[in-house]
């Protein structure tokens, strides 16, 4: 008794007829199949548009400008902050434990006393000559003394060119 | 990198864009899918193999076709409510898959079907009849035996000239 195929190797067996076959199969149905296989070869073929062929070459341009420009970024970023890390002051480091103490000695002292000294008595030579000259560039403001219960008294001191007391 | 990238642009382009054309059926969003897929190459190219790019590029290109068409499906609802609204006003400026590029009434009914056709069917009639693409490709390509791929197409372009021959007696009726 014979057999019936398998639909799947019956329906490869006549794929691979179709395929090998250069006339018309003699069976109708694979016939007419061997005929629209024939009908659909380049069916809507096409050439790739320019237009998507010109974005392309510029998307791929871009791209492969990309790396470099963030290189250059990155450089750019790197040496802003080297130059900040050199410009920044040194940081004075406190004097640890291992150090020694410098003791001042009575000399030392009496320099530092001097110093200050020279620095005083220059200073309030400087201020006095600078009211001085200022003043007579000044116009006194009218602060309204004249109404004050006791103006006789108050004015004299805000007149005074030295009102340091 | 460059030179590679184009020659298989070359190679490749018009294939791809075929593909996304028959699936889809309008060409500016075959263009779009076309642009994208190579776009994607640019990005792998040095990551493929030689002879490992055809496969690699109708895989991208189809998922990125069955993405438009899963879109399209979700908005089917609401377009057939539109074209059941337009129907009672009069006959529908009905413009079908391929009718972009018509080049005769066999050609577009053709196209038409194929487009009608569920997935891998339509797929496969695509690579293997139109593009003629080898049997190894194909399965590479669609995750196949070449056994499966074989048997599949034949079915494949069988239930599409059944449609066909359904439609056309349809019109003589």
């Amino acid at each position: 008794m014979h057999k019936s195929p398998d639909p799947f190797e019956r329906d490869l067996e006549r794929e691979n007829a179709l395929e090998d076959s250069r006339t018309v199969p003699r069976e109708p149905e694979l016939a007419a199949d061997w005929a629209l296989k024939r009908e659909l070869v380049g069916l809507g073929a096409a050439e790739l548009p320019v237009a998507v062929k010109t974005r392309l070459r510029r998307n791929a341009h871009m791209e492969q400008r990309g790396p470099w420009l963030m290189g250059i970024a990155a450089a750019l970023v790197v040496a802003v902050v080297v130059a900040a890390v050199l410009q920044s002051p040194t940081v004075q480091q406190p004097p640890t434990g291992s150090q020694s103490v410098v003791t001042p000695t009575a000399r030392d002292l009496a320099e530092l006393q001097f110093a200050f000294d020279t620095i005083n008595r220059t200073g309030k030579r400087a201020a006095a000559k600078a009211g001085r000259e200022v003043q007579q560039s000044l116009v006194m403001p009218d602060l309204g003394l004249s109404e004050l219960p006791y103006a006789g008294y108050v004015r004299p001191y805000f007149e005074r060119p030295d009102r340091s007391g | 990198m460059k030179r590679r990238f184009e020659q298989l642009v070359d190679q490749h382009g018009s294939r791809l864009y075929q593909l996304a054309r028959l699936m889809l059926g309008r060409d500016d969003e075959a263009e779009d899918v076309a642009q994208e897929t190579l776009v994607k190459l640019w990005r792998n190219v040095d990551s493929l193999h030689a002879g490992q790019e055809l496969p690699w590029l109708i895989t991208c290109a189809r998922n990125a076709c069955l993405d438009i068409l899963r879109g399209r499906t979700r908005t089917r609802g609401l377009l057939q409510l539109v074209a059941s609204e337009n129907k009672a006003q009069g006959p529908a400026d009905h413009t079908g898959p391929g009718d972009e590029f018509d080049s005769g009434e066999r050609a577009r009914e053709l196209r038409v079907a194929l487009a009608g056709m569920p997935e891998p069917a339509r797929s496969l009639l695509i690579l293997r009849d139109i593009q003629e693409l080898d049997v190894a490709t194909v399965a590479s390509t669609l995750e196949l035996s070449e056994n499966q791929v074989k048997v599949y197409t034949f079915r494949a372009r069988r239930q599409l000239r059944h449609r066909l021959e359904e439609e056309s007696d349809a019109q003589v009726a």
